[in-house]
């Protein structure tokens, strides 16, 4: 474990995005508008209903010690977990849409590898997404928003009969007792240090095409994903500006 | 005592069996049986990124999902540890390196690099309980709290310097200088942490190997083998094996290991013949792919020292002298010299030859122009490798043979 790469970018990121210690996010799209993957369904007299299907969270909750090193906690994240997929399903940016729930494939389903691999290249996508758009800019992105998870969504397409799929990926640090200490310490001595923070980002994906359509990043040093209405608060920051 | 006298010392003890051994002083398990963590605490989180990690490695496409060969490996962790069986997963990884490894969590990890390298069950049992013994020790959660113990120590002492300095007791330049230096000794002690680790599991690998009825002796040989590729490859720094770097100096590991072998002495129960043809039950199937994966390694001293071991302990011979021929025609630049020709030939004495072998020898006839044997090898590999992709290709040499010269 440790910081690798993607961590640090993540906090790279964080630290240019971060002013003032609330809630901060940067978004960009490639559509103004969301439309069916599958224009066929659609007739003029029953309009199509865009289906979504919610990945599951991506999330992790660590405590942040003196030494400013993350150790993973497991009740936290649990409970962010489910917090989160409650707090989805009634989000206000989400009405209008059918919402499906990503279901884990049963264990003999021949695309059950596809489907859990389709997750983690969001993940190094989507980090890819925060690293070379928005901490260190890449000068062939600069004007242009064309990531895409490829072809092989059509899998999920397939699997959970939707248009758009939604991921959501968060690491959120809490400054342990030991932190805050060294934290008042190092202040009065005139030097700041980093408490716990919460960083992550949400991602819409056109399950006809692969591409990303929109993706959003969100850093918030008071963020909390312990309790109901700071889900509320994290699910409202995610998805704030999501084409409808 | 200096250090030469204790080498004099250790090499006497090395010559003279007959010295009573020190008694072997045992290692019992940190972790209690069917355990599992309290969510809440580093070890709750430890384990909860080991299943994340475990989750990947089960649905990799780089896992070789062969049910046989990990009820295989299975059968061998809970020889060596029966109370913890229920608690082992096993995966084999595709990873043409020497290495295994264990999660917190009781997941395991074994490379295919491991097990072209080991001579027989033994040895294997050897690597499995050395890293049975970083579990049963929870290594891991000591590294973990004792990482967060240093860092935050090294924190507030910087501060606390930084405090010294503002009020005026420490000059600048001497709390630099002393924050440095606690910086550097962190670090090393560190890494000393890790080594003792390695130490510890080295000792805990071989009591349980020798309390399953396994030769203790084997756990030594392993590091034998190492140490004689690593020189065989001519290669001053070892940067493909992955145990070489935290793990203790493979000269005195290999003394250690010996030590322990001889206190431990023990009742050899496990039938060296029966272990072997276990093990290449199990692992047959995979070695063609598994030295393919070796070749494309480009490292011909390493892998030529390899294979040659692996055609002593009579593993796999059509495969491994082919194997060899390749070895041999790669070093040689792609030239298909008298030495890779004897090692092809030699292939195609067992039933196990690969098919390329008569692809090879087919291409050295038709470069020396004797048509008529290129011809039928070229025709052997088509009947042997019908969906060769090559086929066009062959198909253009046995039209050259059929020219006369």
């Amino acid at each position: 474990m440790g910081i690798g790469g993607i961590g640090r970018a993540l906090m790279l990121a964080g630290v240019l995005l971060v002013l003032g210690g609330c809630a901060s996010t940067r978004d960009f799209s490639s559509v103004k508008k969301l439309d069916a993957a599958t224009p066929a369904a659609a007739t003029p007299a029953e309009p199509h209903v865009l289906q979504l299907v919610v990945m599951p969270p991506d999330v992790e909750l660590s405590v942040l010690t003196a030494g400013g090193m993350t150790e993973p906690n497991a009740a936290w994240t649990q409970t962010a977990k489910s917090l989160l997929v409650d707090q989805l399903g009634g989000a206000e940016a989400l009405r209008g849409k059918k919402l499906v729930r990503f279901e884990p494939p049963a264990a003999a389903d021949p695309n059950g590898a596809v489907l859990n691999e389709i997750q983690h290249l969001h993940r190094a996508v989507g980090n890819a997404i925060v690293m070379h758009k928005l901490a260190v800019p890449l000068p062939t992105k600069k004007d242009r928003f064309d990531w895409s998870l490829g072809q092989e969504v059509a899998v999920l397409h397939d699997y959970a009969h939707a248009d758009y799929a939604l991921f959501i990926y968060v690491r959120d640090s809490y400054s342990s007792a030991g932190r805050i200490f060294t934290q008042i310490a190092a202040a009065a001595l005139g030097v700041g240090l980093a408490g716990g923070q919460q960083a992550g980002f949400a991602t819409l994906v056109d399950l006809g095409t692969g591409n990303v359509v929109w993706f959003n990043f969100l850093v918030d040093a008071t963020g909390d994903l312990r309790d109901a209405s700071g889900a509320a608060d994290t699910v409202k920051n995610l998805l704030h500006g999501m084409p409808q | 005592m200096s250090t030469w006298r204790r080498a004099a010392l250790a090499m006497l003890i090395g010559l003279c069996p007959a010295t009573a051994a020190p008694a072997f002083d045992a290692l019992s398990p940190s972790l209690p049986t069917n355990y599992s963590p309290p969510d809440g605490d580093t070890e709750g989180g430890l384990w909860m990124a080991s299943r994340q990690a475990e989750e990947e490695i089960a649905h990799s496409p780089r896992r070789i999902a062969d049910a046989a060969l990990e009820t295989y490996l299975r059968d061998i962790l809970c020889r060596l540890a029966p109370e913890y069986c229920s608690q082992i997963r096993v995966y084999v990884v595709r990873t043409p390196y020497f290495n295994a490894s264990m999660m917190p969590n009781g997941a395991m990890q074994v490379w295919s690099g491991l097990l072209i390298r080991m001579r027989d069950e033994a040895q294997l049992a050897a690597v499995l309980g050395h890293e049975i013994g970083h579990f049963l020790r929870r290594h891991s959660l000591e590294r973990a709290r004792d990482l967060e113990t240093k860092t935050s120590l090294l924190t507030l002492f910087t501060l606390g310097l930084g405090g010294a300095v503002a009020a005026g007791g420490v000059a600048p330049a001497v709390a630099q200088g002393a924050s440095g230096g606690a910086q550097l000794a962190a670090l090393g002690s560190l890494f000393a942490f890790s080594r003792d680790h390695e130490a510890q599991a080295d000792k805990y690998g071989v009591q349980l190997m020798a309390k399953a009825g396994y030769d203790p002796a084997q756990a030594a040989a392993v590091w034998r083998n190492l140490v004689d590729e690593q020189n065989a490859s001519g290669e001053k720094q070892d940067g493909s094996s992955y145990f070489f770097a935290t793990h203790p100096d493979p000269a005195s590991r290999l003394e250690t290991l010996g030590g322990y072998a001889r206190e431990l002495g023990g009742q050899q129960t496990i039938d060296a013949g029966q272990a072997h043809a276990r093990y290449f039950a199990a692992v047959g199937a995979h070695l063609p792919g598994f030295f393919a994966d070796e070749l494309h390694l480009s490292q011909p001293g390493r892998s030529e020292h390899l294979f040659k071991q692996l055609l002593d302990a009579k593993f796999a011979p059509g495969v491994v002298n082919y194997c060899l021929g390749e070895v041999s025609r790669k070093r040689d630049g792609g030239k298909l010299s008298d030495a890779a020709l004897a090692y092809y030939q030699a292939a195609l004495g067992y039933p196990d030859a690969p098919p390329e072998a008569h692809r090879a020898i087919g291409l050295w006839k038709l470069k020396a122009k004797q048509l008529d044997e290129a011809r039928q090898h070229f025709t052997a590999y088509l009947e042997q490798a019908p969906q060769a992709g090559d086929r066009d290709m062959i198909d253009y040499y046995l039209g050259l043979t059929e020219k006369a010269p």
